[in-house]
């Protein structure tokens, strides 16, 4: 069973209240009456699904910050920088994507990449996946562990993965000097290997 | 202004017949299901269009926000099935 | 017209440019792998596109702001979804469409080089 922070209630309240009073038009005491009420019976059914654990790791995890009470926080100043970052990457890889489809001949030299990465939790990893499907020429196709596998639409070196631009800019969200984040980098590009 | 809206909405339904073909003549199932999810979000935007058309948006946003959650939910349950069928055998797809 | 309905309308129709692109790389690439491509990137651009139009013209209303939590949340699930149908592919070994002559080509001139 995993503990429950009063201070995490808090905020998803905060929350849930929050878009209750953005999709009602109302602010009268009744309508916000209800929305109080319906929050807190939405608190109420979720808090088994909160105690339930998901991951192993996340189990090990949990007993290590007891002992050591080292809390891996993400740095909300830093995403201010990395969401506009992103959004201008979305761009580029459309850009990217509609050269390779409108022009004739299809220049694409697809390619699939296995590499490893050292990030501090479950959350950096979500982050890293989702932002690696929406930079230029890369999806994520499996996460496993530690283990990433990345399908590359065009040729591999102009994505940001083979430098570590990118999975250092997601371990710079917790870290201020992250070491070396990617490792094991491995290239497939013929069907026997599959 | 008006005409601009009908104009894009119109040109959005003739866009959303392109993935269709991929729904009928796609070759394996995980083709089928992508396309279907990309139709869905191009008629997402389409109900957009037409709650600006009819002047009636703050009604029209609330369908869009639910078409959006049914879509997405819709495919992951679709590639959690999908996930259980294990590793493809020698001669059957 | 105004500089709002200029900017929105630039907004729009290039969100709906985008749009096709999509919708024309769902038909003219090999394989499932590089589809996804095609639906995750693409569509994703082209709703933010579309929705920061009808943000422009709206104005700065309880409308917009539901606008831009459909965008989050669109930015959010969009490349969720492709991840989840991609690894179910994976998990089935699918077999991802590779360039064929070329590829093979270079590899024998390295290993001749090396």
């Amino acid at each position: 069973m995993k503990r429950i922070f009063f201070k995490n209630l808090i905020i998803q309240f905060i929350l849930l209240l929050g878009f209750w009073l953005l999709l009602s038009g109302h602010y009268d005491f009744f309508h916000i009456s209800m929305g109080v009420f319906s929050s807190l019976l939405v608190i109420l059914i979720n808090l088994r699904l909160k105690r339930y654990f998901f991951y192993q790791e996340e189990i090990d995890k949990t007993e290590a910050r007891i002992k050591s009470h080292f809390h891996v926080g993400i740095k909300f100043f830093r995403l201010l920088y990395y969401i506009p970052w992103l959004l201008w990457q979305i761009v580029i890889a459309s850009l990217q994507v509609a050269y390779a489809v409108l022009s004739p001949k299809m220049p694409i030299d697809p390619s699939i990449i296995l590499f490893k990465t050292k990030l501090p939790c479950m959350t950096a990893k979500v982050i890293l996946g989702n932002s690696i499907t929406l930079t230029p020429g890369t999806i994520t196709v499996q996460i496993s562990g530690d283990d990433f596998v990345v399908h590359a639409l065009m040729d591999v070196s102009s994505s940001g993965i083979l430098s570590g631009a990118l999975p250092e800019q997601v371990a710079k969200l917790y870290e201020k000097k992250p070491g070396q984040v990617v490792s094991n980098i491995k290239i497939i590009k013929s069907k026997v290997n599959i | 202004m008006h005409m601009f809206f009908i104009y894009v909405s119109v040109i959005l339904s003739i866009i959303i017949f392109i993935p269709l073909y991929r729904v009928v003549a796609g070759p394996t199932i995980y083709d089928r299901m992508l396309c279907s999810g990309s139709i869905a979000t191009s008629s997402m935007v389409l109900i957009l269009m037409v709650g600006v058309i009819f002047d009636r948006i703050d009604m029209f946003i609330d369908i869009a926000m639910a078409y959006s959650c049914l879509n997405f939910i819709g495919v992951i349950t679709f590639a959690k099935y999908l996930g259980t069928l294990g590793p493809r055998r020698k001669n059957g797809t | 017209m105004e500089l709002k309905e200029i900017l929105s309308i630039i907004f729009i129709s290039s969100g709906a440019f985008f749009m096709f692109v999509g919708s024309l790389g769902l038909i003219r690439l090999p394989d499932f792998y590089s589809r996804a491509h095609a639906t995750s990137k693409v569509d994703t651009l082209a709703i933010i596109l579309v929705i920061l139009g009808l943000v422009i013209y709206e104005g700065f209303s309880v409308n917009s702001a539901k606008l831009i939590i459909i965008i989050t949340f669109v930015a959010l699930t969009n490349p969720t979804a492709t991840n989840a149908l991609a690894r179910a592919a994976y998990k089935f070994r699918l077999r991802p469409w590779f360039k064929k002559n070329k590829s093979k080509k270079r590899q024998k001139k390295n290993e001749l080089g090396n």
